[in-house]
């Protein structure tokens, strides 16, 4: 089925400056879409995720918005900071921020559309706790549910799942997943696990070093790309129907 | 919240009975009140009536002056009024200081805003125009984006603070009066706080707090999670210039109304305190401003009777509040 174009970048070099980070991509993403992007520490994750939240303009080349997009910006929840005392709830209508414009406040409408959110990602009896006593992954479902309110074209999730264990790693993902499907977002996921990746995303980018490579899954998860990208020899196995990078 | 605004509405409300001058008022002992209604003695052999004059004992009736009595002097009132202002704003946008951590931010102001006044002194301009232009001129500098690989933001700060103090010493050394003016800067002294300088202190504090009520939930956003706010939409550097300049002219307007001292003590201690024993951040607001404002009057009255400066006591109170609060924190 053909996505109906979102994003393009066009021969797009980002970078800071006169330090060029990520040189003369292009590639699209459509509406739909699953992108996973993958790389180690440094290697321009955030770079490519500014440039296509469009707040990191090219140095040269293009990247076009089709249409006026909404992001749903996920954070790591440990970005958030624990100091502010704010309830689930008041979080989860920052994301109605935008929609309710200045001078207004949130108002009822709002107020149930959070509540919906949260009950979405399942933590809807945790509205009145306070932000900072949740763990890790009710964290993290608590700003999924912030996205969603904004009423996204584009759901990007930074790392949601470092700092989890097994079990809320695997419950994130499927989450992730299922709001995919039901809302038919596109879905842009940062991770530095290309097995996460690997099994969820539809497209894959990997970034590392000066390398850049984009792709469907099946052509970019294969031994030999990988071992241009990486230079190391990887094992690729299918278990259950999921994928194994080692 | 509404009730915060009718504070301050109340102080706006109590500056006619306080102050009547259009031009800076007379030195204080040319303002003590008629001597039916006054707790001051008709004749005080010359001698300044106000406790405002240093190291002078107070008169045995000064000592025992009930509140009432107290508040009826003129710059009394003026003082209770600017106090006010400060403690109720200042507090207010310490919450943001406190919560963003750029406590060092303040300090970094605060010591722009007192070059300026150092500044205006030495050349004649008025300090008020000095303070706010050389605030203006560290938000502007401190807003600037370095190299973050090369230098940190908050070493900017470091560097704003160290060559605002150095301007101000500098500055100063060539005033002939200068070491009692920089006293006179660091304690502040918010009884000889004239007509004009509370109106204009009230004015620019209140507009600063109806800029911060309007985007409060813009202010918030920005503040909690500028990542997120960036990728809806906010321009984030912009906002947060807005912030900063508005805790700047408020650190402008107050250091000139009562001091350093007081500025950044309000600035800070009653944020802190109210953090300790809130659970939602809009009841932090409120109670942050209800502790900045409690200590005024109580401060002003014990500093009058036992001849103590205004602000050194009402921080001290602020203080006092904060060992309270935190006491209490312990056992929610």
């Amino acid at each position: 089925m053909s996505q109906t174009p979102l994003i393009t970048f066009d021969q797009a070099t980002l970078g800071y400056g006169r330090r060029v980070v990520l040189p003369s991509l292009s590639f699209g993403l459509g509406e739909g879409g699953y992108l996973g992007i993958v790389g180690p520490n440094g290697a321009g994750k955030t770079t490519l995720l500014k440039g296509i939240l469009g707040i990191l303009p090219p140095l040269t080349g293009k990247v076009v918005h089709h249409r006026k997009l909404t992001f749903g910006y996920v954070p790591q929840a440990q970005t958030t900071d624990d100091l502010f005392p704010v309830t689930v709830l008041e979080i989860v209508l920052m994301g109605r921020y935008r929609r309710v414009g200045l001078l207004q406040t949130p108002g009822q409408d709002d107020h149930a559309r959070a509540q919906k959110a949260l009950d979405q990602v399942g933590i809807g009896h945790l509205s009145s706790r306070l932000f900072r006593e949740l763990s890790g992954g009710q964290k993290q479902r608590a700003l999924m549910a912030r996205a969603l309110v904004s009423e996204p074209d584009v759901l990007v999730l930074d790392e949601p799942t470092s700092a989890m264990d097994i079990a809320a790693e695997s419950a994130t993902m499927e989450l992730i997943e299922r709001l995919h499907q039901e809302s038919h977002l596109l879905v842009v996921l940062v991770s530095h696990s290309l097995n996460i990746v690997a099994n969820h995303a539809q497209t894959v980018a990997i970034l590392g070093g000066s390398r850049f490579e984009i792709g469907p899954v099946e052509a970019i998860v294969r031994p030999e790309t990988l071992k241009g990208l990486f230079d190391y020899d990887f094992r690729i196995l299918e278990v259950e129907g999921r994928r194994l990078v080692l | 919240m509404k009730k915060l605004l009718f504070l301050l509405l109340a102080c706006l409300a109590l500056v006619p009975a306080g102050v009547h001058a259009q031009a800076p008022p007379p030195p204080p002992e040319m303002i003590a009140p008629e001597p039916s209604a006054s707790p001051l003695p008709p004749n005080n052999g010359g001698k300044p009536l106000s406790p405002a004059s240093e190291g002078e004992a107070l008169p045995e009736e000064l000592a025992h002056a009930s509140v009432a009595k107290v508040f009826q002097l003129d710059f009394m009132q003026r003082a209770l009024v600017a106090g006010l202002a400060v403690g109720l704003v200042g507090a207010y946008l310490g919450v943001f200081v406190v919560l963003r951590r750029v406590v060092f931010v303040g300090m970094a102001l605060a010591q722009f805003s007192s070059a300026g006044v150092a500044l205006g002194l030495l050349i004649g301009l008025a300090p008020l125009l000095g303070s706010v232009g050389m605030m203006l001129v560290g938000v502007l500098l401190l807003s600037l984006r370095w190299s973050p690989r090369k230098v940190r933001q908050d070493t900017v700060i470091g560097l704003g603070y160290v060559l605002a103090s150095a301007v101000t010493i500098l500055l100063l050394a060539k005033n002939p009066k200068g070491e009692t003016q920089l006293l006179d800067l660091l304690s502040g002294n918010i009884i000889t706080v004239t007509a004009l300088d509370t109106y204009l202190t009230l004015g620019a504090l209140g507009v600063v707090f109806v800029l911060h009520r309007l985007f409060a939930k813009e202010l918030l956003f920005i503040s909690f999670d500028p990542d997120t706010a960036q990728a809806a939409g906010y321009p984030t550097r912009l906002w947060e210039m807005l912030l900063t300049l508005s805790i700047g002219t408020a650190i402008a307007f107050s250091i000139h109304a009562v001091g350093i001292l007081l500025t950044f003590g309000t600035l800070l201690i009653p944020a802190v305190s109210a953090l300790l024993l809130t659970r939602r951040i809009s009841h932090t607001f409120t109670l942050a401003a209800l502790f900045g404002a409690i200590p005024v009057p109580v401060g002003l009255y014990l500093s009058f009777i036992w001849d103590f400066s205004p602000g050194a006591m009402i921080v001290s109170l602020s203080a006092v509040l904060l060992l309270v609060c935190g006491a209490l924190s312990k056992f929610r």
